[in-house]
């Protein structure tokens, strides 16, 4: 690139005798160099006079797009898209130059300033991935992507179901119908949430969370309710904003049939091994390993003993000290079933 | 033998004395420099310099698309000074390795291109900014800018092109992973700094060097004491003086933590001078080591600090801008040396324009260097007394009708043994044969008020013969008393007097 001197200037400070030219990133020898297409003012140093001029850009040749922010809301703020377009040695391109700004397929024409053309857009009220660009005559910018995300603070739902009891064995689909933002965007996947569940206990309130995820818009969780008591409200939380509440009824799992207790007698030691269950639910299944069981048994005539057991392969045993002058014995069991009263008037002898 | 020949016998034995003795004496300097194991690096290191952001903010012209709050303005304001004191750097060093710190995109290339320059030099030493574009999500910043900027050729050490502007800038930053960097610098136009003075009132000077007895050199700002100062110009008027030349250390007035009561300790000084009678002709950069260009953009800084108060005080009689920097010329190169004064004196008229500067040259060769860039042409003369009316007599020729202070003289009346090398004596009579030399000068000052038993070694070295000879050349001896010689300037000083315009 020529040189365009478009000012001379004859200064008063003396040169020191070496002929050199100032530019924007130092001093150099004078003669030829590449940084002779640098646009900008530069000054030649000669023995007595400084001469300076200005190099004027070239036309656009390199467009950069620089665009933000990447994600927007629905509704919400505004996004910037600037060009900052340079010539083919890199300078700033003179201002004015034209640039087509594009967003959401609109294009809108900004000048430069410095080399910079800058335009606001709004993000519309569709959510989705759009495209953005820069162009100026024969040349255009990358494409840069951005998003727009439904507006989560003007988001509605509701539970998907209608309370009904849940039963205790089984894992159960909290479900919403599809949350949606004040202009019909569903949620993206992914977007968390929470149900809280507040439990109604009396005098001492309990709480429980279920977290939730946004699949096709809409928000699930797993909810296991064993061991939580009968009712709860669940008020779905998105965006720490409570959109919906709905009961939750737990149905405690129930005996299959009466608790079958046998008590077996072993003369010779005196001792009765009593043996509790199955212990099978309505559902088919019978409690878990490990199932805490109780017994009050009252032999005739006697104080109450209590005993601990727990459930393995279905059933409880325990062992009692009682004779066959301890008959009838009552006995009372207390287990995730619920609470069974027996009499066994007359125990089984032990086979030997 | 010994007897037949007692000339011979007494010549050697000197000689050999002489010899132990001076002997003895680079063995205790070099036991004073002796090195010294340290158990932490910052034990051993001075520490790296604070980096204060070279940049003033204007508020924006037009409403930005992103407000630019004073926290952008600290960090992209100390991101700009980093990256032209890394481009300073790279020019001097010839290494571009931390150039993309601080630098990328069409800037990097060019400030890579620009470090290829054989001897060439850029400072940027402070820019007046205004922010014109700020990205709504922060990621590009565009600032115009007036950069003081200093651009110059060295050749085979000697200054070969010398230019400084004040430049009318644009320059694009990324705000990228490792922070902001410079993307594009360009120069749209440049404008000169006020020329020098044209004319300056000569002012006939009868002066003293001062430091305080107790607190010579590094110690003087750090351990100021104004009573003491005060007591101690009282005693300069009592010799007849009417000005005291002093040193600003480079070390004060520039740390954030220090400065302000540096500064408050200036202005006292100058009051309490002022109170005595006295003009102050205040010496700059004193104790400066070194000349890198990253660090001239701190030197502007100092300069802003400390040239205001001066400017503002009715008794600074002229500036000196740096003392002795011709004795810098070998370990750092003409060419630099040079580059930096012309930089300094044309910052220090940007910045106070009243203000008449000169540079101490250590002898009077050297005092026609850089007689253009001055207003006053001052220099210091140790050598023999015999030829001080024809050194002033040739300054005057070489100085272009500048006045001429010879702003240092003085004699050492330090005494090993016997009266050698020096007496009290002595002094005087040096004194007196110098003080008549230089009659023909506007202006005299000796070196020094006081004597220094324990001259600072980081100013004079730990040459023992240095050290014992730097510390008799007061006119006031330790014990307060004053020595032979204050009387010889005492009456030098009333004869000069009569020169005084009416």
């Amino acid at each position: 690139m020529q040189p365009m001197v478009i000012f001379f200037l004859c200064m008063s400070s003396p040169a020191l005798g070496q002929e050199a030219v100032c530019d924007a990133f130092g001093i150099r020898a004078a003669g030829p160099s590449p940084r002779e297409n640098w646009a900008g003012w530069e000054e030649k140093l000669a023995s007595r006079t400084i001469t300076g001029s200005v190099v004027p850009a070239g036309v656009g040749l390199d467009v950069l797009i620089y665009l933000g922010a990447k994600s927007l809301t629905a509704g919400g703020k505004t996004g910037q898209v600037a060009a900052l377009v340079l010539d083919e040695y890199g300078n700033l391109v003179f201002d004015g130059t034209a640039v087509t700004l594009t967003t959401n397929n609109q294009a809108v024409i900004r000048p430069t300033q410095n080399g910079i053309a800058a335009r606001r857009f709004s993000p519309g009220t569709v959510s989705g991935q759009y495209h953005a660009g820069a162009a100026i005559t024969g040349r255009q910018s990358t494409r840069e992507e951005y998003e727009v995300q439904p507006d989560l603070s003007s988001m509605t739902a509701m539970w998907r179901d209608d309370p009904v009891p849940i039963r205790a064995e089984d894992m159960h689909l909290l479900e919403t119908l599809p949350l949606v933002d004040r202009f019909g965007n569903r949620t993206l996947d992914g977007v968390g949430g929470e149900a809280i569940l507040i439990h109604e206990v009396v005098g001492s309130p309990a709480v429980s969370l279920v977290p939730l995820v946004t699949v096709g818009g809409i928000a699930q969780g797993q909810l296991l309710v064993r061991d939580m008591p009968y009712r709860a409200e669940a008020h779905l939380v998105v965006n720490q904003q409570t959109l919906a509440k709905r009961a939750v009824i737990v149905a405690r799992p129930a005996a299959l049939g009466p608790l079958g207790v046998t008590a077996v007698l072993d003369a010779s030691t005196a001792a009765t091994q009593l043996t509790v269950g199955p212990f099978l639910t309505a559902a088919g299944y019978t409690l878990n390993d490990g199932s805490p069981v109780t017994l009050i048994v009252t032999p005739e005539g006697r104080e109450p003993l209590r005993l601990d057991a727990w459930v393995f392969e279905g059933t409880a045993k325990v062992l009692v000290l009682a004779d066959s002058a301890d008959y009838p014995l009552d006995v009372e069991v207390t287990s995730a079933l619920g609470v069974v009263r027996q009499t066994i008037a007359v125990p089984q002898e032990v086979s030997r | 033998m010994i007897a037949r020949y007692p000339i011979v016998a007494s010549l050697v034995f000197v000689s050999l004395l002489v010899a132990a003795t001076v002997q003895m004496a680079r063995s205790f300097a070099a036991a004073l420099e002796r090195p010294r194991l340290y158990d932490y690096f910052d034990e051993a290191l001075a520490g790296l310099p604070v980096t204060i952001p070279a940049i003033t903010w204007l508020a924006a012209a037009a409403p930005l698309d992103r407000p630019f709050e004073a926290n952008d303005a600290i960090t992209i304001g100390l991101r700009l000074t980093e990256a032209w004191a890394a481009h300073a750097n790279a020019l001097a060093i010839g290494v571009i390795d931390y150039l993309p710190d601080h630098f990328s995109g069409v800037a990097l290339e060019r400030a890579t291109l620009s470090v290829a320059e054989p001897g060439a030099r850029m400072v940027v030493l402070h820019q007046i900014a205004r922010p014109t574009f700020f990205h709504t999500d922060g990621s590009v910043m565009q600032v115009a800018a007036k950069a003081l900027t200093v651009r110059f050729l060295l050749n085979d050490g000697q200054l070969g092109a010398f230019r400084i502007t004040i430049d009318s800038t644009i320059t694009t930053l990324l705000n990228e992973a490792a922070g902001w960097r410079i993307f594009s610098y360009e120069r749209q136009a440049a404008s000169e700094l006020p020329p020098e003075r044209v004319h300056v009132d000569v002012l006939r000077l009868r002066g003293i060097n001062y430091y305080p007895a107790n607190a010579p050199w590094s110690r003087f700002w750090p351990e100021f004491d104004r009573s003491a100062v005060a007591r101690d110009f009282a005693l300069v008027r009592s010799l007849g003086g009417n000005v005291v030349r002093v040193f600003l250390h480079r070390s004060a007035f520039l740390d954030p933590a220090g400065a302000k009561r540096d500064i408050a300790n200036l202005k006292a000084l100058l009051d309490d001078a002022d109170v005595a009678g006295l003009s102050v002709v205040p010496t700059l950069f004193d104790m400066r080591n070194g000349f890198e260009p990253g660090q001239w953009a701190n030197d502007y800084l100092w300069l802003q600090n400390v040239l205001p108060v001066l400017a503002a005080a009715p008794n600074v009689a002229f500036v000196d801008l740096k003392n002795e920097p011709n004795l810098d010329y070998d370990s750092h190169g003409k060419g630099l040396v040079q580059a930096w004064l012309r930089t300094m004196a044309a910052v220090s008229r940007y910045i106070a324009p009243d203000l008449s500067l000169t540079i101490g040259w250590s002898n009077a060769a050297s005092a026609g260097d850089l007689v253009d860039q001055v207003d006053i042409v001052s220099y210091h003369d140790f050598l023999a007394p015999e030829g001080t009316a024809d050194r002033v007599d040739d300054v005057r020729k070489v100085s272009q009708g500048k006045p001429v202070y010879v702003t240092e003289v003085g004699a050492s009346s330090w005494s090993m043994a016997l009266g050698l090398p020096n007496s009290l004596a002595s002094q005087a009579r040096a004194l007196k044969e110098r003080l008549a030399g230089v009659a023909e000068a506007d202006g005299v000052f000796v070196w020094t008020l006081h004597d220094f038993p324990d001259p600072d070694a980081i100013a004079i070295g730990a040459s023992p013969w240095r050290r014992g000879l730097q510390s008799a050349f007061g006119l006031i001896a330790p014990d307060g008393s004053e020595k032979p010689a204050a009387a010889v300037v005492r009456a030098a000083f009333k004869a000069l007097t009569r020169n005084d315009p009416e």
